[in-house]
Formats: C-alpha cells, structure tokens, sequence
C-alpha cells in the first residue's frame, strides 16, 4: 500500500497570499528603485554616488532583521522544539546571507570612489564581515549535520550567539569612530532622501519577507516529501522481512 | 572612472543578485511541488 501524505503529515499547501505578495514585493521594489534614483538631487559632498544609499542602507538593515528572526525562531526552537521554528530560523539565515553578503559587496563598491579604496579593516566592515562568516558557518554546520534534532539544536546555539554581533555591528560606528560614518537620522537627511530611503527600506522588507517565506515554504515541502519517503522505505522493509 | 560606473555596478549588482536569488528559490520551489504532487496517491510514482 502506498504511504501517502495524508498518513503522516497534510501536504504542505502553498499560502495563497505567497506569490500574489512575491509580485506585490518586487513591482514596490521597482518603483521604490526608479522613484528614488529620479527623485535625488546630486549630495554637496558625494554627487551622484549618494544613489548607492538607497540599495546599501535598506540592505544593511535587512541585513540585521534577518539575523533577528534567527535569533527568536531559534529561541523558540529551543523552548518548543517544533520543527517549524528551525525551518524558519534557516530561511532567515539563507536569505540574511544574502542581504549580508550585498551590503559588504554595495559598501566596498562606495567606498572606492569616496574613501579611494575598496575595503579597509574599519570596525563597521570587519563587524560585518564577521557577521557574513557567522552565518556562512551557520549553514555550513546545517549542511555537514546529519541528524535532524542535533542539527536543529546546535544551529539554534549558533542561532543565538550570532546574533551578539548584531548589535556590536550596529553600535560599531559609535564605539569607535573611524573611516565609516556615523547613522544619518531624519533631521541629517535632506526630505527626498528621507522619502527614498523610507521607499526602499519597505521594499527591502517586502522582499525580505517573501524571500523567507518562500524558503520556509519549500523546505517544508522538501521535509514532507523526506518524510513520507522514509516511512515507504520503513514499509517495505517490512515485507521484506 | 566615472561616478556613474560605480553607481550602475552597486544597483546592476543588487538587482542581478536579488533577482537571480529569487529566480533559484522559485525554481526550487516549482521541483519541490512537483516532487510532492508525483507521491501523492495517483501522482504517477510509486
């Protein structure tokens, strides 16, 4: 007899709202995108390179809101051990990677033409360099980790302990004053700036969200699909015994 | 080089990497559904 969905676990159904929101996510992306870039006028300082505000800064902050959701789903992981706050914690982390790994890539591309080098061991950089390893170490540790439970633990340590740096990242620019300069706020922010940067770091998040939810979604389709596989195996063992 | 080069490269560079990122997810995703719809009952895999 065949093991089916439906003796284990309900198949995993696609939230409606997921591809709609996807479409939604990239179009505000868009328009947040070409508003901004049209909008600016050129800064007194940088000129025209102030455009690379509106993709670094957002990233940036994507870049501390997902190590964020790793650290509450892996504290909940840690509380409840349900599967599904691992499987969220691990999207967050695939997806913060990559938010990461942009603003490393956006803030050396910037600092080229304004700082004359393209990377130097200021503490905002290194913090954020060390937070692109933490989490690279993250899923290297999820991907050599063969039993579910062990790995869902010691990902949820790391998880936590990661998320430490998040902070340090962000008070790095305070702490010790060097090359990278301090958090503009409103008040320092020319108003079509403001607006540009508030567009985009809603479309950042959107996309952010979307990004997590799709990676979520399939791996518990994946986690399904696994399960059901095992328990036809266990099956036939059976007979065959 | 131009201020312009450096600009196009930072955007040209986040548009690529979020737009392939979300390109391989959907991918993912389209395997992973079809892989779920071939063991359900009448899927066509045994």
């Amino acid at each position: 007899m065949d093991t089916s969905y439906s003796d284990i676990a309900a198949v995993p159904q696609r939230p409606r709202w997921l591809l709609p929101f996807g479409i939604f996510a990239t179009l505000f992306l868009i328009a947040s995108q070409a508003a901004a870039l049209l909008m600016s006028a050129p800064d007194r300082d940088m000129g025209h390179l102030q455009k690379i505000l509106y993709v670094h800064v957002p990233s940036a902050w994507m870049s501390m809101i997902a190590p964020a959701i790793v650290f509450v789903a892996s504290v909940l992981y840690l509380w409840k051990r349900q599967a599904k706050h691992d499987m969220v914690a691990a999207a967050a982390a695939q997806v913060g990677i990559v938010f990461i790994g942009l603003t490393l890539i956006q803030g050396s591309i910037w600092a080229r033409p304004t700082w004359g080098i393209w990377w130097t061991w200021d503490p905002r950089l290194t913090t954020t360099a060390i937070l692109f390893l933490i989490y690279a170490g993250y899923l290297a540790l999820r991907a050599f980790a063969e039993d579910e439970d062990q790995r869902a633990r010691w990902s949820a340590a790391v998880g936590i302990m990661g998320f430490l740096n998040v902070p340090i990242v962000y008070m790095s620019v305070r702490w010790w004053r060097t090359i990278h300069q301090v958090q503009s706020t409103p008040d320092t922010m020319d108003a079509t700036y403001k607006l540009g940067l508030r567009l985009n770091a809603f479309a950042f998040l959107f996309i952010l969200i979307f990004l997590i939810a799709l990676r979520y979604y399939i791996a518990r389709l994946e986690r399904a699909r696994t399960a059901v596989l095992e328990e036809r195996t266990l099956a036939g063992d059976k007979i065959h015994v | 080089m131009s201020e312009w080069y450096y600009i196009w490269l930072a955007l040209g560079i986040t548009w690529a990497v979020l737009g392939g990122f979300m390109l391989m997810l959907n991918r993912r995703r389209i395997t992973a559904e079809r892989a779920v719809r071939e063991l359900e009952p009448g899927g066509g895999a045994s």
